[in-house]
């Protein structure tokens, strides 16, 4: 491994549920025990209703697509690597946007989406987002931890 | 809201942008700060107030620049709002002189460029953005606002011969001001044709990071009466953050909630001010501004700079006539005070051969901080030429 680039590595504590929700194969993401807000990206604390019991539950991983971009440049000699790719806003139905991959299937406002977590290159999780029932992974091979 | 009565800013000051710096963000303040006392007239222990914003000022900060630059201000104050700073350093200042907190505040904002500040500001930006942005792709703003971009191209037809228009005008306008890094004249056929960097974002829709400052002096009309200063009067000014925090898709910022109370306490309308200085991170911004603040209905930009001249002596409106941070780049922070400093000049007498003529009164807006998929802070100003 010694010299391979690698995607950013960096996350917060919390990302580490993220991680552990995507081993075992499940969309989980926080759920306010006082409101049922579901938070995205993690917090702390509800945005809503600012209780601090926050609860990883399993939620569902359908959205929309509100809008994306496919990208071209980057400063960052990892994403230099597997240019170009595409990136979404998902509006998922649980409520919060959630930024991810799409696969090229995907590319329309308003499509609907599935999304999965997978670890890239640097085991952290990154989720990706195409058409109910497909696998994402194939089209981002060079992201994703073989 | 209490009127900002009898407050003048002086002393506009921007140190020309460069690419590269191996200077650092202190340098880029104290050089500054320096430039400043020198066009008021003033000794720098006359500077009893110091408000900074920087991203690369750090591990230093304001209060290390106190003793850097060897003053004892009473009131210090460091802006942490990146393209909004301007606007934002102009209300805090003018009240703190004002409640006599202060006599003479020096406004800087300022930030050097390596190889990797850029890259590095990006990656560690805010947690929302570690966690959930910069993993995909390191776009850094270019990702969100290329997503923006293309929802507001589809919610009200924009093209980007309309982003085109923005910044073909700002070019011109850098033209006449002969200060930007970007000398090279625009056309629709070059903008039309550079690269993508970010669909639909392509060249120059996005800004490139430099180093830079920008500042002026806040003190009272009397004071710069009395040092014989040209000088502009605030005539009205706004902030306000995470402003419609439940639209999905970022299309309207906290701009619209004040406009109309500013509007009031300046006494004039959209149609009053002789130019307007927008934040331009993305020309799609500046028409968000052009709609937020009035001067067109919202959806309605993309007519209104199809119909509307914006270089400075186009007869239409005034936009950016420095040529905005599209063409000089962007300076970190300094960028945020880019608009308002460049209104002060207009207002002074003061700019270069882009001066409008007859500038009575205009407006400059703010806006930074992109934390996840939007950026949450914004602020503007309407100034009035001093003596009137």
């Amino acid at each position: 491994m010694t010299g391979q680039l690698m995607p950013p590595a960096s996350r917060s504590r919390l990302w580490q549920q993220v991680n552990e929700a995507a081993a075992a194969g499940l969309f989980r993401l926080q759920v306010c025990s006082g409101c049922g807000t579901v938070q995205y990206p993690p917090q702390e604390f509800c945005s809503h209703c600012l209780a601090d019991e926050l609860p990883w539950e399993q939620v569902s991983p359908m959205g929309e697509v509100l809008s994306w971009t496919t990208t071209h440049a980057s400063t960052n000699r990892f994403f230099k690597g597997i240019l170009p790719f595409h990136v979404g806003m998902i509006k998922l139905d649980c409520g919060p946007v959630l930024i991810g991959y799409l696969v090229a299937a995907s590319l329309h406002t308003g499509s609907r989406v599935q999304v999965t977590g997978m670890p890239d290159k640097s085991g952290q999780t990154v989720f990706l987002a195409g058409p109910p029932g497909t696998d994402p992974a194939a089209e981002y091979s060079k992201l994703l931890e073989e | 809201m209490q009127p900002y009565n009898d407050i003048a800013l002086v002393a506009p000051v921007s140190l020309p942008y460069e690419r590269r710096s191996e200077r650092s963000a202190a340098w880029f303040t104290g050089t500054a700060f320096a430039r400043m006392l020198d066009r008021a007239g003033l000794q720098k222990h006359d500077i009893d107030g110091l408000a900074i914003a920087s991203f690369t000022l750090v591990p230093d900060s304001v209060v290390s620049m106190t003793e850097y630059l060897d003053i004892s201000p009473g009131w210090l104050e460091q802006i942490p709002m990146g393209g909004a700073s301007g606007p934002v350093a102009v209300r805090r200042a003018a009240r703190a002189v004002q409640a006599g907190d202060a006599e003479i505040v020096a406004c800087i904002g300022a930030d050097t460029a390596s190889a990797d500040t850029f890259a590095d500001l990006v990656e560690n930006f805010s947690r929302f953005s570690t966690d959930a942005v910069f993993p995909y792709g390191a776009g850094g703003p270019n990702t969100v606002f290329a997503m923006i971009t293309r929802n507001y191209m589809e919610k009200y037809g924009a093209e980007r011969e309309d982003f085109g228009r923005v910044c073909i005008a700002q070019r011109e306008n850098a033209l006449a001001a002969g200060t930007a890094v970007f000398n090279k004249p625009l056309s629709m056929q070059d903008y039309l044709a550079a690269r993508p960097i970010s669909e639909p974002l392509h060249l120059f829709d996005c800004v490139m990071p430099v180093a830079g400052a920008e500042g002026f002096l806040v003190m009272t009309v009397a004071r710069a009466e009395s040092l014989g200063l040209p000088y502009a009067r605030i005539l009205a000014a706004g902030e306000r953050h995470n402003a419609w925090p439940d639209d999905d898709v970022h299309f309207r910022a906290g701009w619209s909630l004040y406009r109309d109370q500013m509007y009031e306490q300046a006494e004039l309308g959209p149609g009053d001010m002789d130019f307007l200085q927008t934040y331009d991170d993305y020309p799609v911004i500046s028409m968000v501004q052009m709609e937020d603040l009035g001067f067109c209905e919202k959806g309605g930009a993309a007519e209104f700079v199809r119909t509307r001249p914006l270089t400075w002596n186009g007869g239409g409106l005034p936009h950016n006539t420095c040529g905005g941070q599209l063409s000089a780049g962007q300076a970190g922070a300094a960028g945020g005070f880019l608009g308002t400093v460049e209104a002060i000049r207009q207002l002074t007498e003061t700019a270069l051969s882009n001066q409008v003529a007859d500038a009575r009164a205009g407006m400059a807006s703010g806006y930074g901080m992109v934390n996840y998929d939007r950026c949450l802070c914004t602020s503007a100003v309407i100034l009035g030429r001093g003596g009137e």
